[in-house]
């Protein structure tokens, strides 16, 4: 059975990684600019999370009922089509 | 006779006009996370923050600089998250990169991003003035002001013009010294004109110096410092 390679399954891409974490130490440090700003970095990280979450949750219930509909209006479409056919 | 070699038991054969089989279809917590775009999600996230701190930056709330530096953090969050599933976000990098290196700058030239531009004229009228803008160009008349008269100027980045009365320079009395961090300085001048600035290119790389040379008493000085930009001094006849 071969792996799932997919998505978080890939591995870390160490370069990426680095990058990414010199660029979040750097925003840092020029934030340390702004006191109020670094002062409220915690909050603004825990806002940050939770309105990942529902950004996230709020896209997959709207994929779920865009899906959904579009599903049905195909079904519908298909059905009428095949039974013209059969006429 | 077995079951196995039955008639009645014998699976039908499927044909196109069958239904499709049922599927087992995830409901609830399970159905939100099939649904959810787990590869879009960090480019979608990253665009939403970037546009709320635009939001941010245009209702007032947040200064251009805080909000330059959390997009910064947010670039830098993303390039993590995609690293976790193998992929470089190239074009998040670079812009990152970038806003850091601009960042930088500013912060070592002194260059405060907050502000706005400025285009102004200024033609001091008491001995002893400062000026200090962010950004925009910068010019300092000195051509009807009384002596003696000292005037210092910083800019974080643009331009400073300095306009002197060319007959105070040919009689020495007027001390110019202009410091450009990255960018020039210059004093145009005449080649057949025996007064000459002196100290040009004298500093470190990117460093761009002048100064006109000064007579026994000085009664105009000037002393004008960049960041990136440049600084003319205009004898005016």
């Amino acid at each position: 059975m071969s792996d799932d390679r997919r998505g978080w399954n890939r591995g870390w891409d160490v370069k990426g990684a680095a990058l990414g974490l010199f660029l979040v130490g750097a925003g840092v440090v020029l934030l340390r600019r702004d006191d109020a700003a670094f002062d409220a970095l915690p909050g603004l990280a825990v806002v940050g999370a939770v309105a990942c979450v529902v950004l996230a949750v709020a896209l997959a219930r709207l994929d779920g009922a865009v899906g959904d509909l579009v599903s049905k209006e195909l079904t519908r479409r298909r059905a009428r089509k095949a039974g013209a056919e059969r006429i | 006779m077995t079951a196995a070699t039955s008639p009645r038991s014998a699976p039908r054969p499927v044909t196109a006009e069958d239904p499709p089989p049922a599927v087992a279809r995830p409901t609830g917590w399970a159905a939100l996370r099939a649904r959810m775009p787990g590869e879009e999600l960090p480019g979608i996230l990253t665009l939403v923050a970037l546009l709320g701190l635009v939001g941010l930056v245009v209702a007032g709330w947040a200064a251009p600089t805080t909000a330059f530096s959390l997009a910064v953090l947010v670039l830098g969050a993303r390039t993590v998250v995609d690293a976790r599933s193998g992929r470089l976000p190239t074009g998040a990098v670079v812009v990152g990169g970038v806003l850091v290196v601009v960042l930088a700058a500013c912060w070592w030239s002194g260059t405060d991003l907050d502000q706005r531009p400025r285009w102004t004229t200024e033609r001091p009228t008491e001995g002893s003035v400062a000026y200090e803008q962010a950004a925009g160009s910068l010019t300092i008349d000195l051509t009807e002001s009384p002596r003696p008269m000292d005037v210092t100027a910083k800019v974080g980045v643009g331009r400073v013009i300095v306009k002197v009365p060319d007959a105070d320079i040919r009689s020495g009395v007027v001390d110019v010294q202009a410091r450009v961090a990255g960018g020039w300085a210059s004093v145009p001048i005449p080649n057949d004109d025996p007064v000459r600035p002196i100290g040009r290119d004298a500093g470190p790389a990117l460093m761009d110096e002048i100064a006109t040379r000064p007579g026994g008493a000085p009664t105009v000085t000037v002393r004008v410092d960049v960041g990136i930009g440049n600084v003319e001094v205009h004898r005016v006849r």
